[in-house]
């Protein structure tokens, strides 16, 4: 079981300010896993909690109470939390409810399932990340040993934070807080993926562009005093910003999300929703649309 | 050094280690080479049927998607050769020799012997035989061609690498084509090339002898064949040396028209009403059974006439697509893709649709209206089919004499340019490779050509060439994703900044001035 101080640093280092977030509970989360994201939560600013719980059918009066109790154990003077219960689809239930409502982030706990389960009855996480136009946090805990993220024995390497770039409108959104978070952050690697070039000639060109743009954004991130690295990788992103987060110990990474209304993409899912069910860390996807842009003042 | 000859001096132990075992022991490799090949085409047929399938949509999206417009070559080039000069070349590397050796034999021998669910030598056995002779010969094989070709002038004459099958791989693996993967996929196109060409040769020069034997008072057999064979490589040789644009071009230009000559002189001499039935018929229906046939692998009825027939032939085209389309690019330069495409599917197509209607159509008029029975001799002797159908129309002489002509002009123009394409894939694409390596591998697939047809291990060696279809299937799924990863970027990351200019054109391609290279994470 993974400590529950760890995770929280490196959230204080990210120092994403969300004011109010929306957290679904299935109601069969444990009260230290509760407790853990909650802390994560603060970590990002949060100032209220709206506790959800959405079931299919009618909600029986005993998990009403259940929220309540949840609400009432993770109160603070600093922090407000209210519950609502709803009935209907769980993912498009949270993104209404949380627009609804007008948080600022939707945060939920990532439960993994197997490949059967996924096959018949889908992920909430993925159409949660679908769904909403609000950023995502998928709170993950870290996996076994052979994936160092989580392990007692490296907790420098674990606060890694790793902002994905394709150098488009979700640094905007993004590089102010990575430059916030990054004057006291222990490490903030900087990485993009892209598909070499056709010819050696023009992949030289790719490499020093994507070097010249990497270094600009590290630039930025600097000012605050902050370590950064920057580290271009040739491949698909769904699987190389996976491989990347494993290798470098992620302790939370950092993607943007466009919509596309390619067909491939609606059938075989967008690369954010794979990466944020596969990632071996915690992930904020934040998304490219005017919604997040005028609600962060971009 | 070492590493700029491996291509050229691993392929040529290779080659000459498969020849040997051919002429020393022909009945052990026939053996071996025939279990293989009936074992790759009981269990991979299907494959072979869904990725041709899948050739001629990747062209026709090529030709009428978002790449259409882009040049094989900078922005401003003009095209090499002119519409004439480029399909004559087009038409005599990719199909001529085949063409005159299965115009008669093909509808006949699919008349005679039909799938199972068809009567043989019956009407309906005729619109079969001339149907599916159409679906062999018709857009599946320039399709195949086309995937090959576009994909090696898309990287050499745009991307300024050399034109070679490796260079298409470096969007996918970078600087590995360098190494032994890439040397891997040269050394597997040279090796499916010389086998190939070498067989082609042998049956060719057998066709010739056949005619020759039909209008000369001279004994057929294997030595007139070596006669051939020594005549026609010091012909080639001499036509190699010449260069492409003054031997093969002109051969070309020369042979296409007689073929037409010939072909029209056919339809006027023969049963021109009935060819021009059989034409019109055959067109609809392949239009309207296009789709079907393409994925029909007849697993319930006829799977072995399908397995035999459709199955090899797509294997053979996929095993001769490396010598085609390194031909056909080094021809194209100049062209945009949408013409490149458009050129070479419909075109070649045509004109072969239009023999097999004039050759087969004349030949079935035979069978089922003069009741001449034709069909058993031509496939008895396949190479002497079209001289005993001449023999029952007017002009016979004067027609297998031009055939010969045409047929020893497709021989030369054929094993001139492999001869060209191979010294090309062994001197690291050099488009002006070296008169000695030129003269080594056509002094070397000439030698094959008549020493396996002494040992009788000519189509053991066939069955070689076609076994390289199977991971040239992959070989070639993987050049398309290639491609198409390769125009995205460009169209992407570098077409925003304008066309190329005639600066930029090979070693400089289009430069970006777009700041996001590479992409995503986006959905």
């Amino acid at each position: 079981m993974r400590p529950a101080f760890f995770f929280s640093p490196i959230l204080i280092h990210l120092n994403i300010m969300f004011d109010t977030v929306l957290l679904p509970l299935s109601l069969r989360e444990s009260s230290a896993l509760l407790e853990r994201i909650v802390t994560a939560l603060k970590a990002f600013g949060a100032r209220e909690i709206v506790l959800l719980h959405v079931r299919s059918g009618p909600v029986a009066a005993s998990n009403k109470t259940k929220l309540e109790e949840r609400a009432s154990a993770i109160s603070e003077p600093n922090l407000r939390c209210r519950t609502l219960v709803r009935s209907g689809s769980v993912a498009s239930t949270v993104a209404l409810t949380a627009a609804e409502q007008g948080c600022d982030l939707i945060a939920f706990p990532w439960r993994r399932k197997s490949w059967i389960q996924r096959s018949l009855v889908g992920s909430v996480t993925k159409d949660i990340v679908r769904l909403s136009d609000l950023p995502v946090f998928v709170y993950k805990q870290a996996r076994s040993s052979t994936h160092p993220v989580g392990a007692a024995s490296a907790p420098s390497e674990a606060r890694t934070i790793m902002y994905a770039t394709d150098f488009q409108d979700s640094d905007r959104v993004v590089i102010p807080y990575l430059r916030s978070s990054s004057r006291s952050a222990g490490d903030l690697l900087l990485i993009h993926v892209g598909e070499r070039a056709p010819d050696p000639a023009a992949e030289g060109r790719r490499i020093a562009r994507v070097q010249a743009d990497l270094d600009r954004l590290a630039e930025e991130c600097r000012e605050s005093g902050a370590t950064v690295r920057t580290h271009s990788v040739v491949g698909r992103p769904r699987s190389a910003i996976v491989r990347q987060a494993y290798r470098n110990s992620v302790g939370v990474l950092v993607i943007g999300k466009a919509d596309s209304e390619r067909a491939i993409t609606t059938m075989l899912g967008s690369t954010a929703e794979a990466i944020a069910y596969n990632a071996p860390c915690s992930v904020l996807i934040v998304p490219r649309t005017p919604h997040t842009e005028a609600r962060h003042g971009v | 050094m070492a590493s700029k000859h491996a291509v050229f001096v691993v392929s040529l132990i290779l080659v000459a280690l498969f020849v040997g075992v051919g002429i020393l022991a022909p009945e052990e490799l026939d053996v071996i080479t025939g279990r293989i090949h009936e074992t790759v085409i009981a269990s991979f047929g299907w494959g072979y049927l869904l990725a041709a399938f899948a050739f001629v949509i990747f062209s026709l999206y090529m030709a009428f998607g978002p790449y259409g417009r882009l040049r094989l070559g900078n922005d401003f080039e003009k095209p090499q050769y002119t519409y004439f000069g480029w399909f004559s070349m087009l038409f005599a590397a990719g199909m001529g020799i085949g063409l005159i050796f299965w115009g008669v034999a093909e509808p006949l021998s699919h008349y005679l012997q039909p799938p199972d669910y068809i009567a043989p030598q019956s009407g309906e056995a005729a619109g079969f035989a001339v149907a599916y002779s159409f679906f062999h010969w018709g857009v599946h094989p320039w399709a195949i061609y086309i995937v090959m070709s576009l994909s090696i002038a898309y990287f050499s004459f745009r991307r300024g690498m050399p034109p070679l099958i490796s260079s298409c791989f470096y969007p996918l693996i970078g600087e590995r084509i360098y190494g032994g993967l890439g040397y891997a996929i040269d050394i597997l196109a040279v090796f499916a090339t010389v086998f190939g060409i070498a067989t082609s040769l042998g049956l060719g020069a057998m066709q010739i002898t056949g005619g020759l034997a039909a209008v000369l008072p001279i004994a057929g057999g294997i030595g007139a064949t070596l006669i051939v064979i020594a005549v026609v490589t010091v012909l080639y040789m001499i036509s190699s040396m010449v260069g492409l644009d003054k031997g093969i071009q002109v051969l070309s230009r020369g042979n296409v028209m007689v073929a037409l000559a010939l072909m029209t002189a056919m339809l006027i001499l023969g049963p021109t009403a009935y060819i021009l039935n059989v034409f019109t018929t055959t067109i609809g229906e392949y239009l309207a059974s296009l789709v079907s046939r393409s994925l029909d692998v007849n697993p319930f009825e006829g799977h072995a006439w399908t397995q035999s027939w459709t199955l090899f032939y797509w294997a053979w085209w996929i095993s001769w697509s490396p010598f085609v389309g390194l031909f056909v690019a080094s021809i194209s330069r100049g062209r945009t893709v949408r013409e490149f495409v458009l050129g070479a599917l419909a075109v070649p197509a045509l004109l072969t649709f239009f023999w097999f209607a004039v050759f087969g159509g004349a030949s079935l008029h035979l069978e089922l209206e003069r009741g001449i029975s034709i069909a058993e001799r031509a496939v008895a002797d396949v190479p002497t089919a079209l001289f005993e159908v001449y023999a029952y129309y007017p002009g016979a002489t004067a027609m297998t004499a031009v055939t010969l002509v045409l047929l020893s002009v497709f021989f030369i123009t054929s094993a001139d340019s492999a001869t060209y394409v191979l010294a090309m894939m062994t001197s690291q694409g050099n488009l002006s490779p070296p008169i000695w390596k030129r003269v080594t591998w056509g002094v070397l697939q000439s030698s094959a050509a008549a020493v396996l047809l002494l040992s009788g291990g000519l189509e053991a060696l066939q069955r070689m060439a076609i076994l390289a279809a199977l991971p040239f299937t992959v070989v070639m799924l993987l050049m398309a994703r290639g491609l198409l990863n390769a125009m995205r970027y460009e169209r992407l990351h570098e077409r925003s900044s304008g066309p190329t200019s005639p600066q930029s054109a090979v070693t400089a391609p289009a430069e970006s001035h777009e700041p996001a290279a590479g992409d995503l994470p986006k959905s």
